[in-house]
């Protein structure tokens, strides 16, 4: 639990830039529904989505990316090994810091189109299990990028093909919801994808991110 | 432990409890030969132990104490919170818990301080090998001073130690435990 506090720290130390972060998303969120009053509840899903993957993914280079520049990577890798447990922290961390927020956010949002409680809370389930899987393939992504001094254009280039098949699945569940229909098969194969995600990806990562250290030289 | 490199035309060998200290102008390669050395890289001719660098385990050569110029502080956090970051415990850091500017922000240290930070996690780190790039660069006299006296100890208890320095007076100040190689 210290070492995730300390983790968060390291997100939320520049109060300005995690301000903005909230209230550019925000903002995105209010001009989208006030240019589209007359949406379909999917609709609506779907953009706050969109902004979501959007917003997060131009942040996303703070996870591994940063570090490296910052010359932390290496010290890392002295003090903790960057094994497992350390990189699926750092990713859990971020999302905690990016992505928890705006999930409450949503489902605060479902609560005032009109969701019961009941649904609102297997919605917000479902939007939290969403953005963990969004989190861990840009973690990915965000480790790739150790190899190369860019931009977060890139990794909003790469994300996108891999967040589609995500993006469906939810919206297709936020649909089985608004009916009022039984959701149960598209809520588990979203979690069998987090759990697979969450597993496989942070000893991939490790590779990556050893290998990425030297990359430079 | 036993190091047979190639450096400067020849070859040379270090044992424990020994110092390289290499020298030379901006852009001559030191940082790039120190950094080669950590990540194992083929094109080097280094034997550990007897061993070529390339057959050693590189996540073990990553793990040795290294110190490079990106000094690997979070500028919006404190001395403390930064040493803690790392899974340092207080009793490991030594003095620098007593340090007057331990609890404050790295970003309104200067230079120096900041790599005296550095120099403590190295010593935090207890590794047998040092890997340090100008490990004396912003410091005060006095600052160095107490870091030749560490450099010593770690001497002394059989460690390895890999430096490039710009200060000539550092190179020359040196004992029969260290081999100055100029690039």
């Amino acid at each position: 639990m210290i070492s995730l506090y300390r983790h968060i720290q390291t997100y939320t130390a520049d109060y300005n830039e995690i301000s903005l972060y909230y209230l550019s998303y925000l903002m995105i969120v209010i001009l989208c529904h006030a240019c589209l009053p007359d949406v379909s509840i999917q609709s609506s899903f779907a953009v706050n989505l969109f902004i979501m993957i959007l917003v997060v993914s131009l942040n996303t280079q703070k996870i591994f990316h940063e570090p490296k520049r910052l010359g932390l990577l290496n010290q890392w890798l002295i003090y903790h090994d960057l094994d497992e447990v350390f990189i699926s922290i750092r990713i859990l961390s971020f999302w905690l810091t990016y992505l928890f927020p705006l999930c409450c956010v949503l489902g605060l949002y479902s609560l005032t189109i009109g969701f019961d409680v009941t649904q609102t809370m297997t919605l917000n389930g479902c939007m939290i299990l969403f953005s963990l899987a969004i989190c861990f393939k840009m973690s990915l992504l965000s480790a790739l990028l150790t190899f190369t001094n860019n931009s977060p254009a890139l990794v909003i280039i790469l994300c996108f093909p891999f967040c589609v098949p995500l993006l469906l699945l939810t919206l297709s569940l936020v649909k089985l919801l608004s009916a009022n229909m039984p959701a149960t098969q598209c809520l588990m194969m979203l979690v069998a994808l987090v759990v697979l995600l969450a597993s496989s990806l942070p000893m991939l990562i490790r590779t990556i991110l050893s290998v990425g250290w030297c990359a430079d030289y | 432990m036993l190091v047979d490199f190639l450096l400067g035309n020849a070859r040379r060998r270090l044992s424990s409890g020994q110092r390289l200290i290499i020298t030379g102008p901006n852009g001559c390669g030191k940082t790039t030969w120190l950094k080669h050395l950590s990540c194992g890289h083929s094109d080097l001719s280094i034997q550990l132990d007897g061993r070529q660098i390339q057959q050693w385990d590189s996540l073990w050569l990553q793990q040795q104490a290294t110190l490079w110029h990106e000094y690997g502080l979070y500028d919006n956090l404190t001395v403390q919170d930064n040493i803690a970051l790392m899974g340092c415990c207080p009793a490991d850091t030594g003095h620098l818990a007593q340090w007057p500017h331990a609890s404050q922000y790295v970003r309104h240290l200067s230079a120096g301080q900041k790599q005296r930070v550095c120099l403590q996690r190295v010593l935090t780190a207890n590794r047998p090998l040092w890997l340090l790039d100008e490990p004396d660069a912003h410091l005060d006299e006095q600052t160095v001073a107490w870091w030749q006296q560490e450099m010593k100890l770690h001497q002394s208890s059989g460690g390895v130690i890999i430096l490039s320095t710009h200060r000539q007076h550092g190179a020359n100040a040196v004992d029969s435990s260290s081999m100055v190689v100029s690039l």
